[in-house]
Order: structure tokens, then sequence, then C-alpha cells
């Protein structure tokens, strides 16, 4: 063996050996001086090489499928939404009785109108092109399943899972609200949102929260024997359909009176 | 907040499959990895306020589920699963011969004591230097080098040993 430069200490087999045992994927210039000079050993890194090749392979298991995914959702929503944005908070309160007097006003306008013989749309006629027909079908699909089969039992505000199916969705729910007898998780069109069922003395109301959907106005909707309203909040919309205008109006003021959304 | 969200999404994807990974050879099973994991990104997000650095927040991440797993062992020791059967075993890309020694080398790891295995995951599946290595672990650099090149010599041992009592029996299974 021969060295290069006389003032460099010379790495000998037993040193060149253990480093390579330390990391075959990397050889530092005092390794690779030694490969120059000792050529038979290039097969020793070759086999150490393909070992951790190997080894990477092994480990490197399969997290399972979606495992971001629930993270973020378990996570990412909760517990921050009540604490930041308190003057939003405000403001959107507001916003949520405004529109509540503004909605009641219309129920009733909605009423009056009734009372005159209109013609029902079979498909989708007064809804309006913003909204996604598809995730609506969905929509109405959980209503007409579900709404029917919830109990009607209240449900306790200071409940965790509850408060943290509402956080998954930007919202709070800082009281009860009236006449709730179902708040859950749903798929809508692969998308996880919020279903709620409000019981109104005339019958169940459901109410779908889905986050990250936009619309730039109210929308309202009548189809298949169903009423609803379709409002954007901060960061979702919120669709809440039932069989009459009224009820709709009642499940809606409930609603935003115990939701905010930040 | 979005920022917060965001920042904790950029997290999440960025490593949840690695710490997966690493939780997966600590503990020696699937679900109580995917706990694992579940459970650091929940303090990481109670904690998302104070971590702005993601370089930070990368060792955070891998401090709290080292620390989650070790708690573990102070409530229950769970029952380990046999692992190898549904991971092994059911390797249809590679010929009888080459899945007896991936299986070989997988048993190995298992039983590699967490000192080793440790320094070896967090160089080769988390592509830590060995200083890297030794901040996370707390360990001087020479212990680092000293623990993986003893990592590869038990590994290589143990195959070595499971090979020659196998050939002794005549068969491969």
């Amino acid at each position: 063996m021969s060295s290069k430069n006389s003032d460099v200490i010379e790495m000998d087999e037993v040193s060149f050996l253990h480093k390579l045992n330390q990391n075959p994927l990397s050889l530092d210039d005092k390794m690779m001086d030694f490969l120059e000079n000792n050529p038979e050993k290039l097969a020793t890194v070759e086999e150490a090489k393909a070992f951790d090749q190997q080894l990477i392979e092994l480990l490197t298991v399969e997290p399972p499928e979606g495992l971001a995914d629930k993270i973020i959702v378990r996570n990412g929503f909760s517990t921050k939404a009540a604490n930041d944005n308190n003057w939003f908070s405000s403001l959107s309160m507001v916003a949520a009785s405004f529109l509540v007097v503004v909605v009641g006003f219309w129920a009733w306008q909605s009423n009056e109108r009734s009372l005159l013989p209109v013609a029902e749309p079979s498909q989708y006629a007064e809804v309006s092109p913003q909204m996604n027909h598809k995730m609506l079908q969905h929509i109405l699909e959980h209503t007409v399943e579900e709404a029917t089969t919830m109990p009607a039992s209240q449900l306790a505000v200071n409940d965790v899972n509850l408060q943290r199916v509402f956080d998954f969705v930007g919202a709070t729910l800082h009281k009860s609200i009236d006449s709730m007898s179902y708040a859950g998780q749903c798929d809508v069109d692969g998308k996880l949102g919020l279903h709620v069922v409000i019981q109104e003395k005339t019958g169940p109301v459901t109410v779908i929260v889905m986050p990250g959907e936009k619309l730039a106005v109210i929308e309202s909707f009548k189809l298949n024997g169903y009423v609803g309203n379709i409002i954007p909040v901060r960061g979702a919309v919120v669709a809440i359909i039932g069989k009459t205008d009224v009820e709709v109006a009642m499940a809606q003021m409930h609603f935003f009176k115990a939701v905010k959304f930040s | 907040m979005k920022n917060n969200q965001r920042f904790f999404e950029k997290l999440v994807k960025a490593y949840s499959t690695d710490l997966f990974r690493f939780g997966f050879w600590l503990a020696k099973d699937r679900h109580v990895a995917e706990d694992l994991v579940q459970e650091t990104f929940a303090r990481a997000w109670k904690a998302i306020d104070s971590l702005n650095d993601e370089k930070a927040a990368k060792a955070w991440l891998l401090t709290i589920l080292r620390r989650e797993n070790a708690r573990r062992f102070e409530k229950k020791r769970p029952d380990f699963v046999d692992i190898e059967d549904t991971i092994v075993v059911d390797d249809k890309v590679n010929e009888p011969e080459e899945r007896f020694q991936k299986e070989l080398l997988y048993k190995a790891i298992m039983k590699l004591d967490d000192e080793f295995k440790e320094p070896l995951l967090l160089q080769l599946v988390w592509g830590y230097s060995g200083e890297e290595i030794g901040q996370q672990l707390d360990l001087k650099l020479a212990t680092v080098n000293t623990r993986l090149f003893r990592a590869r010599k038990q590994l290589k041992l143990i195959i070595v040993r499971s090979e020659t009592i196998n050939k002794s029996f005549g068969g491969i299974a």
C-alpha cells in the first residue's frame, strides 16, 4: 500500500472496514484513497452497498393508506378554531343574526307565495349553477335516507366528540342547538362534512356543512319534494334541507344561534 | 390560524410516512405504529404555535414519537403480532431463495436492540448524518459510529447464524 501524501496517516484495512460498516453509501476521501490503493476491496464495498440497499428496501414499509389525510382530519382543525380571530367570530355572530332575520323574512314571503299553484321542478330547476349539482344530489340522498331515522334526543353541548365534529368543519358550537338530535361526520361525494339533524315540530331538517366549498350568495332550491338553502359561511357552505320553508327557516335560526364559523 | 394549518399539513405530508416507518420498527406492530404517529401529530398540533422551523419540527416530531413509544412500556407491553407472516411471506415478487434472505434480514432487524436499531433507522430511513443522529439521540459522534458499525455487524451475524442452522436442517423454510 502506498500513500499519495506522506503527511496524511494511512488508513489500514481494519479502520477501512470499520468505516465502511458505519455508512457504506458514503465514502470519504480517506476511504477513496484506500480503495485506489487496494482495488481488490471494491468487491467488499459493493457487497456492503448491496446489503444496505436490501436494508433500505426492507425498512421502507408502506404506511396505512390515507394516513396523512386521517391525521389532518383528526387533528388539523381541532382546538384552535375557537381561540383565533375572535374579532371575526363576533362579526360572524352579527352576520348570523342578520342572516336569521333575512331568512325569516324570506321564509315568510315564500310561504305567502306557496299559496299560489307552483309547478314543482323535476331536476334542479331552481338551483343556481354555482352550486355543485352532484354534491347537492348527495346531500339530498343523505336527507332522504337518514333524517327520519335519527332519534329525537338532545345532545350535550359539552360532549367532546360533539365539539370535535364541529371543529372539523371550522365551526364552534357555543351552546346547544335547539332540537338537535344528531351530529356526526358524513361523506358527501368523497368529501367529509358535518351532518346535523334538527327535529323541528313539523319534521326533521338536515343541515350539512361542507368545508372548503365556496358560494358567492345564499342559494335556495326545491327538489323532489324538499326545499332548502345553501348558505356560504367562512371556509364552508351550509346546506339546510327540509320539507317546508318554515321548518327550514326555523332550523336555520336554531343552527346559527348556536354555531359560529371562524 | 390558516398558516398554522398549512404548516401542520405540510409537516404531516412530509413526515408521517417516515415517522410511521420509524414507529413500526420500534413497536414491531403496524397498528401501534399508526397510533404512535397519530399521537405524535396530535401533540404537534397542540404545540404548533411554537413550531416555526421545519427542521426543528422534524427533530421534535421524532423525539415525541420515541417518547410515546417509551411510554407504552410504562403502561403495558403490547402483544406483538407475527408480522413476518404478513409482510415477508406475502412477497410474490421475489424467488423463494431471495424471499428467504429477506425474511432472515427482516427477523434480524426485529431482533436488533433499539440502541443499534435507532441509529440505523435514522441513517437509512431519515437520511440523517452521524452528527444529526448524535443530536437526535443525545450521543457523541464516536458512539453513533460505533453503534452503526455494530448494528450492521450484528445483522450480518444473525443472518449467517440463521443460514447455518437452516443448512444443517437442509431446507429454506
